[in-house]
């Protein structure tokens, strides 16, 4: 049946097709399903930012201070696109709760005012436009704003734009800002008291600017034990901190016992000892201080550090840790003379490396001769293991890069042999199996005091000290162990150092007033209970949860060391200390979901079209022969779909060929039968 | 038998009759592969992003001749009418016809796994982004198809099909590319931009061929594609009513 079909029908049509395709598209933005198909969950947020957004109570507002994208390059332009999407999906999941409000700093000078007042930085990006190099300030930064709170990402460059590292920047922020309550971590802290010149004394060298770097000052509330008069760790507080542990008193030590006993955590960055920190030039910073010691001067025997924390487990050794291996070394710059430095390999200051150590096991059980001791070669089989535990939280951020923070004279650790009863060890950063310790008392200045002689006494102290090392049996130290389980007061069995006047008292009843004329017997008074300012009696087994973490250096973390104030004088820097620090401190907070964010990371999905003999094939021939492989792949890659459609063609030729020869043929019999009849 | 699945039939039949399907598909996988085994090498990233951001683009131009003939040599040959006659529907001929354009475009793009299967073999490549990564391109191919199918249905000449399809799929491309998109800024509302800037199938495909499925994706594409296959159909009614 034909239908009327006008012009004026077909706009109609028209229009509301467009119309309703329109409304489909525009409802589809709000009712959105979505599933991230890759196989590490790359593009879903994790439970940590999920459980914010959850949270929040009132709206979260994100100021972004992004440039034109005009003004890009190609890698900030893809880098955008990627941060765009992840904005957008943000938005989305927040249902509401967060905003993104655009703004662009190369606009309008006011705005690029603003953006610098709050705290956006800028990259000066160049690019090459009909030949001529243009310069433009690149703007990529966030800013978030939650009540009166507010946080800021001063600039999120290309390299860290991939959706999990957006993510463990921006939920840590967005965490910060929306959190009212910090987590409160108490510490004692010994700071270093450099010798005085002139009369005038330098002030300490300590740790309050670790403590208040980065994000942690936002996050984290610090309460010194010192200031209170040897209080016991207050309830609500799960870790304490000592920095760098010296002179302790008999309180201290139980204080720190009680903390443990309670199920809390006690995080201890240990020396034992201390070098002067010299402010004269030439520097020697070597020079042990011989007036370092753990415990306070006429400390009762029986109460000493170390065997507190033998007690616990770990054995504190008098000895600095050196490093043989060159590839664990620091090296460092000093000046030693105006104008010129030099590069030390100084063995003393080592960051552990994420290797498996038991593929030298056979270099190291060969003797002099170059036989292989078989039964110590099975032994360093058994024993050796990476440098970073692969499984370990705190090695975390490390292991990508293979490189661990670095420890500055580390102390030489053991765990006890066996372990106390209850009592479970991991060990976090060891050393390669090429170190030993040497006695902290000893002369560790290398370089002595001439300029001249410098470098000739650095090298015959190296001689020295690997002559001692070759001697030395293979073995790993632990520069970073954890214990946990059930301990065992320290002070069990000891006389309990309880603060004086706040004794712990045990009262019964008071006795009842005797009355003369009373008849019968008296009533005894009601039992007045503890007295509330008394200390709680001693704790002596632990709660659950309890643990003792030791990191075998406390210079690494020090102040002058992050600050690279004591490089300026001849000292290192501090090798990712502020890192190490930051993420214990996470660690041990126990913010987990927060910490899986710094283990997403965009994984290796390189190719390899072949793999290096290292001993019998030179790197040249080896980068030939995967040219090869790979110029190949790529032929084929190209030729062969090329050749089926090729091969399709050719037998559909053929087949309709073969078909119209046929046809003709009959064709041709049709007329011969038919011309014969 | 659905009439559809006749004309499906004997349309993809013709593609592997024709010489012309075949010097697409030749000189469609040359260009792309060419370019995209590029991504073959010792320690590069096992990643497909290289060839799909180039298929997006290989599409465009691609696609256009493939559909030019669609419509327009059945007018000039006389056999549309002839077509139109038939007790079948036009919207039944026109799935048909872009059902088998699609069949055959998704057999060349098979004929391209030969790339992932190496970088599979070679390195860890992660398949959900590459799977979705194929099905976004052939959603993406059927919104082209679609395009392409409308203009070869409004005129005679294959040659201007072809260049009608061109032009207007790059302008779609455009409207969606930043850099225009941040020029328009100067000119027009956000809310106007924004309407604009959706319209183009660029973006869609971009979070598929990450490894984020969106049904707000797969709906623009199968909306787009709808739109724009019922322009056609009502192209073919007014042409058979007309007489």
């Amino acid at each position: 049946m034909r239908t009327a079909f006008s012009k004026r029908g077909l706009i109609l049509h028209v229009f509301l097709l467009l119309v309703v395709a329109g409304e489909v598209l525009y409802l589809s933005s709000f009712y959105r399903a979505r599933v991230d198909v890759t196989a590490d969950q790359l593009y879903s947020f994790s439970p940590s930012t999920l459980g914010i957004l959850d949270r929040l109570e009132e709206p979260i507002r994100i100021e972004a201070y992004f440039s034109a994208v005009e003004n890009l390059d190609d890698a900030w332009r893809d880098a955008r696109g990627r941060i765009n999407s992840f904005l957008d999906e943000l938005v989305r999941v927040s249902r509401g709760k967060l905003t993104i409000e655009f703004f662009d700093p190369g606009a309008e000078q006011q705005i690029e005012d603003r953006a610098r007042r709050v705290g956006i930085q800028s990259l000066n990006l160049s690019r090459v436009e009909a030949g001529v190099t243009q310069v433009a300030a690149g703007w990529q930064g966030l800013r978030f704003r939650y009540g009166t709170k507010v946080e800021v990402l001063p600039l999120i460059p290309p390299s860290a734009a991939q959706p999990p590292q957006l993510e463990a920047q921006i939920t840590p922020l967005l965490e910060l800002v929306t959190t009212e309550e910090l987590t409160k971590v108490a510490f004692f802290e010994w700071p270093y008291q450099p010798p005085g010149r002139g009369g005038q004394r330098p002030p300490p060298i300590g740790w309050a600017q670790l403590r208040n770097s980065g994000y942690l000052p936002g996050r984290y509330r610090w309460i010194d034990m010192a200031a209170t008069d040897g209080l016991l760790v207050p309830d609500d507080v799960d870790v304490l901190v000592l920095f760098c542990p010296r002179n302790l008193d008999k309180r201290t030590k139980y204080v720190i016992d009680q903390h443990l006993m309670r199920g809390g955590t006690v995080l201890a960055f240990v020396d034992a000892h201390a070098f002067q920190y010299a402010t004269t030039t030439p520097l020697h910073p070597f020079t042990p201080d011989p007036t370092f010691r753990f415990d306070a001067i006429g400390h009762e025997r029986g109460y000493a550090f170390v065997d507190q924390m033998d007690h616990y487990g770990l054995v504190i050794h008098d000895d600095v840790v050196g490093e043989g291996a060159d590839e664990a070394l620091e090296t460092f710059e000093m000046p030693i003379e105006p104008g010129r430095s030099i590069k030390w390999p100084f063995p003393f200051f080592l960051h552990p490396l994420h290797y498996d150590w038991t593929a030298n096991a056979e270099q190291f059980a060969r003797d002099a001769a170059g036989n292989v001791d078989l039964e110590l070669l099975e032994r360093y089989r058994e024993r050796f293991v990476s440098g970073m535990n692969p499984t370990s939280e705190f090695a975390r951020p490390f292991l990508e890069s293979r490189v661990g923070p670095g420890f500055y004279f580390p102390t030489r650790l053991e765990l006890r042999d066996p372990l106390p009863d209850g009592i479970e060890a991991e060990v976090h950063f060891r050393t390669t199996p090429v170190a030993m310790g040497v006695p902290s008392q000893q002369p560790l200045d290398w370089i002595g005091a001439i300029p001249q002689r410098m470098v000739e006494s650095f090298r015959a102290n190296r001689e020295t000290f690997l002559n001692g090392l070759r001697g030395e049996p293979r073995q790993q130290h632990p520069l970073m162990v954890e214990l946990s389980g059930a301990f065992t007061s320290f002070f069990a069995d000891k006389v309990v150092p309880y603060r004086p006047g706040f004794e712990p008292v045990e009262r019964g009843p008071e006795p009842a007033p005797q009355d003369p004329d009373a008849i019968g017997p008296a009533v005894p008074a009601p039992d007045p209970g503890p007295d509330k300012d008394a200390e709680r009696p001693i704790l002596k087994t632990s709660a659950p949860g309890a643990r003792l973490v030791v990191v075998a250096d406390a210079d690494g973390v020090r102040d002058d060391l992050i600050s690279e104030r004591y490089r300026s004088l001849g000292g290192p820097t501090s090798r990712a200390g502020l890192t190490l620090f930051a993420q214990t401190l996470d660690v041990l907070s126990g913010d987990r979901d927060l910490l899986a964010l710094y283990e997403r990371f965009v994984p290796d999905r390189g190719q390899s079209y072949g793999t290096r003999d290292t001993a019998n094939e030179p790197v040249a021939a080896f980068e030939r022969r995967v040219q090869r492989t790979v110029w190949w792949w790529r032929a084929a890659n190209v030729v062969v779909p090329i050749l089926c459609l090729v091969v399709v063609a050719v037998v559909v030729s053929v087949r309709r060929r073969r078909e119209k020869v046929r046809f003709l043929r009959a064709t041709q019999q049709l007329k011969t039968d038919g011309g014969v009849a | 038998m659905p009439k559809s699945l006749v004309v499906y039939r004997r349309e993809l039949k013709s593609y592997f009759l024709s010489p012309i399907a075949y010097v697409f598909g030749v000189l469609f996988l040359g260009v792309q592969m060419w370019f995209s085994t590029s991504a073959l090498g010792q320690d590069q990233p096992a990643s497909m992003v290289g060839f799909f951001q180039l298929l997006g683009l290989m599409l465009l131009f691609f696609v256009p001749a493939l559909t030019m003939r669609l419509w327009a040599e059945e007018r000039k040959l006389g056999t549309l009418e002839l077509l139109m006659t038939f007790p079948v529907r036009a919207g039944a001929v026109v799935f048909g016809k872009f059902s088998a354009a699609l069949t055959f475009l998704a057999i060349v793009l098979l004929l391209t796994v030969g790339l992932p299967l190496t970088l599979a073999a070679f390195g860890s490549l992660d398949w959900g982004p590459v799977l979705a990564a194929y099905c976004g391109a052939l959603l993406m191919a059927g919104a082209y198809l679609s395009v392409g199918m409308l203009w070869s249905s409004l005129t005679r000449d294959q040659i201007v099909a072809l260049l009608l399809a061109l032009v207007s799929l790059l302008g779609l491309y455009f409207i969606g590319w930043p850099r225009f998109l941040s020029w328009l800024d100067a000119w027009v509302p956000r809310i106007v931009l924004d309407a604009i800037g959706a319209l183009s199938p660029y973006q869609y495909f971009r979070s598929m061929s990450r490894g984020v499925i969106d049904s707000r994706d797969v709906i623009y594409y199968l909306v787009f594609t709808g739109v724009f296959l019922y322009g056609n159909v009502l192209v073919l009614q007014y042409r058979r009513h007309k007489g």
